[in-house]
């Protein structure tokens, strides 16, 4: 929301030094500026690194529940994982369950068995998450990552959401 | 012919530059690319997208969209190009692309070509842009239309059609309220800063209180917004209220915990003594490092300078990055601010 007048204020700020830098020692005031700019790049560096790992374990968290769904499908259940990825596997039109693509993702990421057993039935399934969710932080502040919160906060949206979705397939 | 001449070369330089760095924020996008998060509210948004495409899309029933609007710019895309992954973040990534402009134009208002690049630049690689750049959320719509409504305000001091330009800022500053309704915040500081602008004349031969259509179309679309809530639900307050219950668990506790983040985040240091990090916060309100230090002292040169444009740009940045801090562990209750 602040995007925009924090930018325009920064590089008003990055002028108003070159301005003072420049009334000293003019040759120093564009060095100033490209100094300033590599400086911000520089220390936004660990930020990026942080996202970039974050929007990978996005991807990779998606990529567990559509295989969790396609082993659902595979395996004649019905796919009954999360509204939310219901709602996303039915938006990508190329997605038929196809035995074929769910091999290869799954065997890429190993994980096929996660969710299924997650879902089994509700206790199970809060038991589940809390394993999962205890080796690693998925949906949490990864910066700050507490595992048991994390967990807490994952099962009350999963199960708040699917509680009746599970008891059906259960 | 010399002045014709330089017009000429400088409306290219000018259009290459922005060209760059929205090429720049699509390399980002790209090299950032998430995707919309299963498990996460991104689904819920475009869950109630396809509600909205069925026609069975209902306020009160969707406790997410306490904000509204986002889910029927993402159905707009669904309409226009299929359903899709990509069509589901196209928002978000446009979006991100308008912010980038829009910095861009704003830069080139206070203080011309060069101010605009970098303002431009500073945009296209500020963090918490990238990171959402292809997922499927609300903040992104709502830093562009909150950019927008700014721009308009600061091309309103020049513009021979002054009144039009406020009233459009205003309405698009009042919309934002329906994009999330963390937006209440940014109003709030845009309206005072708009106070500000119609009490304090620095330049007298200026538009003479012109600012008052921005302060008009600003409260009659958020009072639009307020009478919808109550069309629907019979509750004027209902969203506020239902958004209030879902955030209260995990709001902040204590008036010196507050304080002590928005020192944190002003100045980029932690009891460690890690200076100028740029990342000891969430994610969502992190500064940009040296960037946010340079932003305060722009503001205090505009301030001292009596720049009309850099007072309006400093009372919401900083008023609503303010709120921001004091709602540090989950921003966006609006209420904690007032338990202070």
């Amino acid at each position: 929301m602040i995007a925009v007048p924090i930018s325009v204020l920064a590089t008003f700020g990055i002028f108003s030094v070159y301005k003072i830098i420049y009334l000293y020692r003019r040759r120093c005031a564009m060095f100033s500026v490209v100094l300033i700019i590599f400086l911000i790049l520089l220390l936004s560096l660990p930020t990026y690194l942080d996202i970039y790992s974050y929007n990978k374990a996005i991807a990779l968290d998606n990529s567990i529940i559509e295989c969790a769904s396609s082993y659902l499908s595979r395996t004649g259940a019905s796919v009954v994982y999360a509204n939310a990825a219901a709602e996303l596997l039915a938006l990508d039109s190329n997605y038929k369950f196809n035995p074929h693509q769910i091999g290869d993702s799954c065997n890429s990421l190993g994980n096929s068995g996660v969710l299924v057993y997650f879902y089994s039935n509700e206790s199970s399934l809060k038991q589940g998450l809390g394993s999962w969710l205890g080796n690693s932080c998925y949906n949490a502040d990864l910066f700050n990552c507490n595992p048991n919160e994390s967990s807490e906060i994952y099962e009350n949206m999963v199960i708040n959401a699917e509680i009746s979705t599970i008891s059906r397939y259960s | 012919m010399r002045s014709v001449g330089k017009k000429e070369e400088k409306v290219p330089s000018e259009a290459i530059i922005l060209v760059l760095l929205i090429l720049l924020g699509l390399l980002l996008a790209m090299l950032f690319y998430s995707g919309p998060f299963y498990s996460y509210d991104d689904a819920n948004y475009i869950g109630f997208a396809r509600q909205i495409m069925v026609g069975n899309f209902s306020v009160e029933e969707s406790p997410y969209a306490y904000g509204f609007a986002f889910p029927y710019f993402i159905a707009a895309s669904f309409w226009l190009f299929g359903y899709g992954i990509e069509q589901s973040f196209l928002v978000s990534l446009v979006s991100y692309i308008v912010i980038i402009v829009v910095a861009f134009f704003a830069g080139k208002v206070v203080s011309g070509l060069g101010s605009a690049t970098i303002s431009g630049f500073l945009a296209a690689i500020a963090p918490f842009l990238v990171q959402y750049s292809t997922r499927v959320m609300p903040d992104l719509l709502l830093g562009a239309f909150a950019g927008a409504s700014l721009l308009l305000a600061l091309y309103a001091e020049k513009s021979r059609r002054a009144a039009l330009m406020y009233l459009l800022s205003g309405l698009l500053a009042g919309f934002t309220v329906f994009i999330k309704l963390e937006a209440l915040a940014f109003v709030l500081f845009f309206f005072i800063g708009l106070l500000i602008l119609l009490f304090v004349q620095p330049h007298k031969k200026m538009k003479k209180h012109l600012e008052i259509f921005a302060i008009a179309a600003l409260v009659a679309t958020v009072g639009i917004y307020f009478a919808f809530i109550y069309a629907m639900t019979g509750n004027p307050l209902y969203t506020i209220s239902r958004y209030g219950v879902l955030q209260h668990g995990i709001s902040p506790t204590t008036l010196f915990e507050n304080i002590y983040n928005l020192f944190v985040t002003l100045f980029g240091f932690t009891v460690s003594g890690s200076l100028f990090s740029p990342y000891t916060l969430s994610p969502i309100i992190y500064p940009y490092g040296f960037g946010i230090f340079f932003a305060l002292i722009g503001s205090v040169i505009g301030i001292k300078r009596k720049s009309r444009k850099i007072i309006l740009l400093s009372v919401v940045s900083w008023g609503f990055f303010f709120y921001d801090c004091c709602t540090y562990k989950r921003a966006g209750n609006i209420w904690d601010i007032f338990r202070l």
